[in-house]
């Protein structure tokens, strides 16, 4: 490996995300909001972040944003070297196919497919490997979660904490580099919530993938090496 | 082999419940839409060739002077057959030496091949009847039954006609083409066409009529003619069904109409039950969307996942369609066996054209739009699950116009009902919505001083406002256009029976000499005899138009300056004849006397008020002005003429008589014995053709009977898909209703109420828009005459209000029956 790929090989390891002078405003009746502003940080490979902040300080705007599935106003945000200003919708489409992994607070399975089925469909997006391929390694995935005995299983007649697990199982299948989690525990009672948080530690231990979560679960937050707080679209670190 | 992610898309969505309905609305489209053309093709082709029987052929050449033989040649290369029959006037003979008997007949001489269409009926001498399909043998004549009592021969006997002598071994009782030529003919006697050089009958200048007779497929007859055209000489006339009987043709053209507006409104009706499913569609994979994106699928592969289920949709469906809609036509016409001929021709590839047409078109005006709308549908959607049920009708509505407009005119060929369909529809849809709305609001004031039922009820319909006004424009134009069909059908059967009245005319008498008129009325009068008013007849051609050769104005496929017409005059205008402008009889002092024109005569020869004309008649001319031009009903087997004149004009020229009259079975020997004192008047029977257009006319009733009844099943099972669609909403709330401990009479009362409320909106406006619009079919497409219908005004709000609250509240039943968290994850995946 010559060295300049080698010391670009280094830096993607040791800074996956980079968040620049970010904000975003929106124009509404009463005249233009802020929702964020001024946001800079970076999360290295491996790094687990917590972004906490009470209900409508701009975490979840914030989440969208690094994963490229909204438009910041200002600043800009590079993700495994690549600056998402530069790429076009296709182009990041194709970025979280290869690298990112998403776990949400209302799990957001496709109510037509089996929990099978929802496993296998970013790996089938992705079109990297075969049917069977496919199919094997979401099933090792829904294993790996604890359903095994219920992978003909439709969203509807799971449980929400088996739905969140499914929806975890998905979001490791496609082996992503970094994971996004938007409340992943918000719809469940406690105990159920502690057995997913366990789940997604692990995972994401095994996988050795990059995990930034939001979240108000004090609990959650605090399994989290990194913890950033949200206030009024401003982030301070909370600690280290 | 790699199967698509999108089939396999689609396999997993269709077992997971999410494509039933717009399936099911898409194969109810193209099931109908097959069904309803492949039947309506068939008796339609099949109503047409019994109606060709009149012809003997599909279309006929009738020329001065037989044609080349590489003309025929050149129709059997295309896979025509073709027949020839050869009429003029001639007396015949008893053969017996010591009889000068003689009676002038029409002798038609047929080649082997006629009849090309239908048969003969001919009675043998044990009186038996028989149907053949050839004429007679070498040597043998077939005579009219007045031949015989003229004559007073038996069958058996010998006849003379020129140099010949034949057997008379038949009586000719049927001839279904005898009625396309018949003025200034005698009784018929028909005999072989080879017989016919011997007779010595024709020779240089003597007026014949030749007719060829074609029979063939419709594309075949067009290019041929398309090639003859050019090279007929002077004289010669194509006669099609339409020229020929009028009566008939008009009968079929309603017919074929009520049909294409039938087939046509299912087609609209299942275009609506689409665009109900592909909009449920479109709401529930909102989020699909949403979370592919941020699967990191990219919009062209979105793009394709949704374009390849849809295609895989397509073709599913209409398959099935097509296999539905055969196996519909299958049980209706094994159901109508007995009425319907035994042989239907075959309906072609059109209707599953058609077929696929209607569900591609479908899913292209109201999936495709709501496609883009998806496709549009930001990642960050995901992250807030407040934003669900976004409504995209009012943009679909702009590629759902041409969309259904394409396929309405694809269906009917029609231009103008498709105009008058969907700008008649466009029009109802804003007076629609702002009575509904009226409506809506008395409701609501009304339901202040109602139980909590009503209250509740009254104010789920207002909340959702633009649904249930939405709801009621389209139910209510639905059970509109289904109570039109019902109007119409009533009309159009009404006129129909009224077309020939069981006394109409059966018998014309022709050739009644001057002198003979009043002795013959008053002979009739004494065998208690009505006749119809005699008419004179003058033979004349058209010659000139506005100082214009007529014959350098049109070519040949005017017939009526190439031949001679037959005038008449009258003191009165006859009856069932209305002047439509000018006036009858006109003005009498003016340069010139008055005519009046027949309206469709006036149309195809460009004539208007005014337009002088010259007549000549023998060696002589005479000029003359349109003073009227009038409207005859040509289904009254009473004399009718082209050109009607008051007194006082023609009766310088020649002139026979004419009249028509009923008689009924015994009299018909009586009526045959009179006419020997009267040996040059003519006996013309048409019970043959009464009796034919009676059962056209009775089929032709029975197919608008089925499909009507076919679109009333269509419009239901609209309704259902409908309702089905938009109560995903309903039953969320009312599950939440539950959850906080509503009643089950709270809710289904509840339910009821906004589905009878919605009902009976749509039912008055369904109302209002029918008596409407079966006003302006009736009188601008259909030109019936108008009546009212206060049953409509009962009927149609009544089922309307039953239908939808009955099927409205069954939908919603379940939400009472099973736990509402059941209900609740289904609507949304989550709680």
């Amino acid at each position: 490996m010559k060295a300049a790929s080698i010391q670009q090989a280094i830096l993607k390891v040791e800074t996956l995300l980079q968040v620049k002078n970010l904000g975003k405003t929106v124009n509404t009746p009463a005249g233009e909001l802020t929702l964020l502003q001024d946001i800079s940080f970076s999360v290295q490979a491996g790094d687990s972040v917590a972004i906490v902040g009470i209900s409508g300080s701009g975490k979840s705007t914030l989440l969208g944003l690094l994963a490229g599935l909204d438009l910041p106003s200002s600043g800009d945000i590079v993700l495994d070297g690549l600056s998402l200003a530069a790429l076009d919708e296709e182009q990041k489409a194709a970025l979280r196919a290869r690298k990112v992994g998403f776990v949400f607070q209302n799990f957001q399975l496709l109510p037509s497919l089996t929990a099978l089925e929802n496993v296998m469909l970013p790996l089938e997006l992705q079109r990297a490997d075969t049917h069977a391929q496919c199919e094997q390694r979401a099933r090792e995935f829904l294993e790996r979660v604890g359903l095994a005995e219920r992978l003909d299983h439709y969203p509807r007649t799971l449980s929400g904490g088996e739905q969140q697990r499914v929806a975890i199982a998905r979001a490791f299948a496609g082996r992503p580099a970094i994971l996004f989690a938007d409340e992943p525990t918000g719809n469940l009672d406690s105990k159920t919530a502690n057995n997913i948080i366990d789940l997604l530690f692990a995972l994401n231990r095994d996988s050795g993938a990059t995990l930034i979560l939001v979240t108000h679960d004090e609990k959650l937050a605090a399994r989290c090496a990194r913890c950033l707080h949200m206030d009024e679209g401003r982030l301070t670190e909370a600690r280290l | 082999m790699k199967i698509p992610l999108a089939w396999k898309m689609l396999a997993r969505e269709w077992r997971g419940g999410e494509l039933g309905l717009l399936f099911a609305s898409l194969v109810l489209g193209v099931t109908l839409v097959t069904g309803i053309s492949l039947f309506a093709e068939r008796m339609q082709k099949g109503l047409v060739g019994e109606a060709s029987v009149y012809l003997g052929a599909d279309r006929v050449l009738q020329v001065n002077d037989s044609v080349a033989q590489t003309w025929l040649n050149h129709a059997q290369q295309q896979g025509l057959s073709v027949a020839r029959t050869t009429l003029f006037p001639t007396m015949v003979y008893r053969s017996d030496n010591d009889s000068d008997r003689s009676v002038l007949s029409a002798l038609k001489a047929v080649s082997t091949s006629y009849p090309l269409r239908g048969d003969l009926e001919t009675r043998d001498s044990n009186g038996q009847l028989e149907s053949v399909e050839h004429g007679p043998a070498g040597g043998a004549a077939w005579v009219d039954a007045n031949i015989l009592t003229q004559l007073d021969i038996a069958i058996g006997d010998r006849i003379d006609l020129g140099n010949s002598s034949f057997i008379v071994d038949r009586v000719l009782t049927r001839e279904g083409d005898a009625g396309s030529s018949f003025y200034g003919m005698g009784t018929r006697v028909m005999i072989n066409d080879g017989d016919l050089p011997a007779t010595g009958l024709i020779i240089p200048g003597s007026r014949v009529e030749y007719r060829y007779l074609f029979a063939g497929s419709d594309s075949a007859l067009d290019s041929y003619f398309d090639w003859l055209k050019p090279q007929l000489p002077k004289g010669s006339r194509i006669i099609t069904l339409h020229d020929n009987q009028p009566g008939i043709a008009g009968a079929l053209d309603k017919a074929g109409m009520f049909l294409r507006l039938a087939g046509s409104l299912g087609v609209l009706l299942a275009a609506l039950a689409a665009a109900f499913a592909a909009q449920r569609y479109c709401e529930r994979h909102t989020d699909t969307v949403a979370v592919l994106k941020t699967l990191g699928a990219s919009k062209s592969q979105v793009m394709g996942l949704l374009a390849g289920q849809m295609a895989g949709l397509w073709l599913l469906a209409t398959l099935t369609g097509f296999l539905l809609g055969g196996l519909l036509q299958q049980a209706f016409l094994s159901a109508m066996a007995d009425w319907i001929p035994a042989a239907l021709p075959s309906a072609g590839a059109y209707p599953f054209v058609i077929g696929g047409a209607t569900s591609l078109i479908c899913l292209l005006a109201f999936v495709l739009p709501a496609f883009w709308h998806l496709l549009a549908v930001p990642p960050w959607r995901v992250l807030r699950s407040d934003s669900a049920g976004d409504l995209v009708y009012g943009r679909s509505l702009w590629f759902a116009l041409p969309g259904v407009g394409a396929l309405l005119f694809l269906y009917s060929h029609d231009l103008k009902l498709v105009g008058l369909l969907l700008g008649g529809g466009l029009a109802l849809i804003l007076p629609a919505g702002l009575m509904g709305w009226a409506l809506l609001r008395s409701g609501r004031a009304l339901s202040m001083r109602a139980g909590s039922v009503w209250r509740l009820g009254i104010a789920n319909v207002m909340r959702r406002r633009w649904l249930s006004l939405l709801q009621i424009v389209v139910f209510g134009i639905s059970f509109m256009l289904l109570a039109v069909m019902v109007l119409l059908r009533g009309s159009l059967l009404n006129e129909w029976k009224l077309q020939i009245p069981p006394d109409a005319p059966n018998v014309f008498l022709i050739n009644i000499a001057p002198d003979e008129v009043d002795k013959l009325q008053a002979d009739l009068h004494n065998i208690n005899l009505q006749t119809a008013d005699l008419y004179p007849m003058v033979r004349g051609r058209l010659t000139e138009i506005n100082n214009q050769q007529a014959t350098e104005l049109f070519d040949e496929s005017v017939s009526a300056v190439y031949r001679e017409l037959n005038l008449s005059w009258s003191k009165n205008l006859p009856p069932d004849n209305i002047i439509v402008q000018g006036e009858w009889p006109g003005n009498m002092n003016a340069e010139t006397p008055p005519v009046s024109i027949e309206q469709g005569l006036a149309k195809r020869l460009h004539l208007k008020l005014g337009d002088k004309l010259v007549f000549t008649i023998g060696d002589a001319n005479f000029t003359t002005h349109i003073a009227s031009i009038r409207t005859l009903n040509w289904d009254k087997m009473t004399p009718n003429f082209y050109f009607l004149f008051p007194p006082n004009v023609l009766e310088a020229y020649n002139a026979t008589w004419m009249t028509s009259l009923y008689r009924s079975e015994p009299q018909e020997a009586v009526l045959s014995r009179l006419l020997r004192h009267y040996p040059s008047v003519s006996i013309y029977p048409v019970d043959d053709l009464i009796a034919r257009i009676q059962t056209i006319v009775e089929r032709a009733s029975i197919a608008v009977e089925v499909i009507l009844l076919l679109v009333l099943i269509a419009g239901l099972l609209v309704l259902l898909t409908c309702l089905r669609a938009s109560i995903d909403q309903r039953l969320h709330e009312s599950a939440l209703l539950r959850t906080l401990g509503a009643g089950k009479k709270l809710i289904i009362g509840s339910l009821a109420v906004e589905f009878i409320f919605i009902g009976l909106v749509a039912g008055v406006l369904a109302a209002c828009g029918a008596e409407l619009t079966a006003w302006t079919l009736q009188t601008y497409l259909f030109k019936m005459t108008f009546v009212t219908h206060p049953l409509l005004w009962i009927a149609v709000p009544t089922l309307s209000t039953l239908l939808i609250g009955v099927i409205g509240s069954a939908f919603c039943y379940r939400v009472v029956v099973v736990p509402p968290m059941t209900i609740l994850r289904e609507s949304n995946g989550t709680l």
